[in-house]
């Protein structure tokens, strides 16, 4: 078997591009509902202990599985999609995915892995550490869909293959897998989340193989020393330190303003980086962001890009249509959000369409 | 295909046009008089014509609107408010189930001022049972989130209410819902007259307003500490004062330009020799004012605006007219309180007066309210003489097979 190709994507290359996202939707997962206390969500990884599923005595954390929340979008028939898996200690790639997001037709959602030190129960200086090891030994990879008339094309970057040395490190490096290792090793249960992950790459494997591009390894050249500081985000907010929800937003910010300055609405959902960003009319944020419900920003960001469509087609609004990203968090996109994000993605796929019969392009 | 009775919608209105139409189709078509620019709903019955008609008029290409088809009904206010909210003129609707499915987002419609407005085809919750007929539940829950209601008896003013609706809204910044009775005013063919367009256009201009927008950033629904969160809830209530006024404003506007005057509260044969009154609204009151006709010893006073409740207009009618007990119809129970809810504020608005009334709850998930109805309420009323034991009674609930309870005489 020949070695796959890699393809080459410059920041450059995707700012002269055409395209335009209706609603990027971003999800930082941080694997729990944080903003509330660490309690158990369909993002919570089997047997990590939670406050709604402790690492018990009798019962090991929580029984179940991670949803795999990407994947699953790729299948709906969708027009123009976007989806991408993100980690933001490869923050070239998380920023030029954002920037591809932007500068695609259709709709986009874009999952990073976002490393809690509070939930997840380790010290704030391990932060970055964690998450590099995340992708590295196999638990996060790094791929990308680009769906296209309803059939999707897999790209990957990095993160496929399981390392069980470095699962095993990276399962220890966290008090949430504490009681899996402490007082007895739990064999069984480990095993089991290693075999898990291993199926679910499996799977992803298979899905390149079978739907991939190509040259089907993405590489993201961008040149941070040319970005300009994003200024969407003002430090001085009150996320953790260390909080992988605060470089997640960093990144994001620094490709959103690069592709579309300050012409960007925030939409967040409930969620730490929300509750965080903005308190008693104190904020952090410099461009509008806009908090409706714990579940509701999805629909609520395409309302507003709608709002502005139909505005410019009607003579009311002169200006370009502003970029709108919706940032979720904290099982607000696997859990109580995940009708409102499925609808609007789906619906926002094919608004290249209505945008035509509407005529504001 | 396009559906019949939009079709006179299509083209230019220029002069009032006296036609016949069913409630739902009224308000598709007013609401298209208004100009819209996002239409977004979930369908429930008896709501559904209503957006099927903006549908038409949007896809035909008479209307240019965003009509968006959303998942449910919290989508579906969710969605209004905020585009609402980023400056869009913006029209929703619902009933029963999807009304409290939009619980949760009511009270951002408020909050954020947006000039929303809504239909609501009244429908009974299900409760023991599945009920797709009038009751009047926008009465028994979210009446308190502040959201401006107008009820409506009749074909021609649910058809004008939409346009109200929208004067109220960009004038109050407050979200305006209106509504009329489920099956029996939104399914029943009717008389009414449409209003030339130019004249709905002169009295709904879309005004400048605050914006999500990037030109003038701001944050919008963040999250406050017990130190400011107070202050937004006063300041909220402030901005209510002036709402009736403003309600009063746009009737006497609309009344001007269209020749149809409405009231906040409206009055029936008050200085009758009983001093009784039957207070109710909605669609009861016609079959009240015919009923009348044959007993012309009780009056009628019906409201129009029931939230804000105009309870200083109320208290001055009672006043004025030196009526003495009131009979209250009311399509709504409550299980837990003395009273039902519509009659709950009947009673906080007439308590300096200490004016009698027993409150009727009749009608039920569309049951008919007959003329019998009137005649054992009015019989009964008569030997009631103060506000002691229970206030409120059910009427025409069967009670055995022969029997109807209350309605043998």
């Amino acid at each position: 078997m020949s070695q796959p190709e890699r393809n080459i994507i410059k920041l450059e290359d995707i700012l002269v591009r055409d395209g335009k996202c209706n609603v990027l939707f971003f999800n930082y997962d941080n694997e729990a509902f944080m903003n509330t206390g660490i309690q158990e969500s369909g993002g919570t990884p089997p047997y990590a202990s939670t406050t709604t599923g402790p690492g018990g005595e009798k019962i090991p954390g929580k029984i179940g599985v991670k949803q795999d929340l990407v994947t699953p979008f790729a299948f709906y028939g969708t027009k123009s999609l976007f989806l991408a898996t993100t980690n933001p200690a490869y923050s070239n790639d998380l920023m030029g995915k954002v920037a591809d997001a932007l500068k695609s037709n259709g709709s986009a959602f874009i999952q990073a892995y976002s490393d809690c030190m509070r939930g997840w129960r380790h010290g704030a200086e391990s932060a970055l550490e964690i998450s590099k090891l995340a992708t590295d030994c196999g638990y996060w990879p790094l791929y990308t869909v680009r769906v296209k008339d309803g059939i999707p094309t897999f790209t990957y970057y990095r993160g496929l293959d399981i390392d069980k040395d470095k699962f095993i490190d990276y399962l220890k490096s966290m008090g949430k897998f504490k009681h899996l290792f402490k007082p007895k090793f739990m064999e069984r249960e480990i095993d089991e989340i290693i075999y898990l992950t291993e199926q679910r790459n499996r799977k992803l494997k298979a899905l390149i193989e079978k739907f991939g591009a190509k040259k089907p390894i993405d590489v993201y050249r961008v040149n941070r020393k040319s970005l300009e500081p994003q200024k969407h985000i003002q430090p001085g907010h009150g996320l953790c330190p260390g909080c992988g929800a605060g470089m997640i937003l960093n990144q994001l910010a620094t490709a959103a303003q690069t592709v579309g300055g300050y012409n960007v609405i925030y939409v967040n959902n409930t969620s730490c980086s929300e509750v965080s960003t903005s308190k008693d009319n104190v904020t952090s944020w410099n461009v509008p962001w806009v908090h409706h419900l714990f579940e509701s920003g999805a629909t609520v960001a395409e309302a507003i890009s709608s709002a502005y469509k139909i505005r410019k087609a009607k003579g009311q609004y002169e200006g370009e249509i502003p970029y709108v990203i919706h940032i979720a968090g904290d099982g607000s996109t696997y859990d109580i959000g995940f009708q409102f994000l499925k609808a609007a993605l789906i619906r926002t796929s094919s608004f290249v369409e209505m945008n035509e019969y509407l005529s504001c392009k | 295909m396009s559906i019949e009775p939009m079709k006179l919608f299509f083209k230019e209105i220029k002069e009032p046009i006296e036609t016949t139409m069913i409630g739902n189709y009224a308000v598709a078509g007013a609401v298209t008089q208004t100009d819209p620019d996002v239409i977004c709903a979930f369908p429930i019955t008896p709501q559904t014509q209503s957006v099927e008609g903006l549908s038409d008029v949007v896809h035909q290409g008479r209307l240019k609107a965003a009509f968006v088809n959303v998942e449910s009904e919290l989508a579906a206010i969710s969605y209004s408010t905020a585009a609402c909210a980023a400056g869009a003129r913006t029209f929703t609707a619902t009933a029963s189930q999807g009304y409290l499915l939009m619980t949760e987002a009511l009270p951002m419609a408020v909050g954020w001022r947006v000039p929303l407005t809504m239909m609501i085809s009244a429908r009974a919750f299900n409760s023991p049972n599945l009920s797709i007929w009038n009751s009047w539940e926008f009465t028994q829950t979210n009446s308190e989130l502040g959201w401006n209601t107008l009820v409506s008896e009749n074909v021609q003013e649910t058809y004008d209410a939409a346009i109200l609706a929208v004067m109220i809204s960009e004038n109050s910044l407050f979200p305006t819902m209106f509504v009329h009775d489920g099956f029996i005013i939104s399914h029943s063919v009717q008389k009414l007259t449409l209003i030339p367009d130019e004249i709905v256009r002169i009295l709904t201009p879309k005004k400048p307003r605050h914006t999500i927008n990037t030109k003038k950033p701001g944050t919008w629904g963040g999250i406050v500490t017990p130190s400011f969160f107070m202050e937004g809830r006063k300041g909220l209530d402030e901005a209510k004062e002036p709402v009736l006024g403003i309600m009063e404003k746009a009737f006497e506007e609309f009344g001007n330009a269209t020749g149809r005057k409405y009231n906040l509260i409206e009055t029936y044969n008050l200085d009758n020799s009983s001093k009784t009154a039957f207070l109710t609204m909605g669609s009861m009151c016609g079959n009240i004012i015919s009923w009348m006709t044959k007993n012309k010893d009780v009056g009628l006073i019906k409201i129009r605006a029931f939230r804000p409740f105009p309870h200083e207009q109320l208290q001055k009618i009672v006043e004025e007219h030196n009526i003495e007990k009131l009979i209250i119809f009311e399509k709504s129970d409550s299980l837990n309180g003395m009273l039902p809810p519509f009659s709950m504020s009947i009673a906080s608005a007439l308590y300096p007066l200490g004016t009698i009334f027993r409150s009727f709850i009749v009608g039920l998930g569309g049951r008919d309210v007959t003329r019998d109805e009137f005649d054992v309420a009015k019989k009964k009323m008569e030997s009631i003489n103060s506000m002691k034991g229970k206030l409120y009674m059910y009427l025409g609930v069967r009670e055995s097979k022969e029997k109807i309870m209350g309605v043998e005489i």
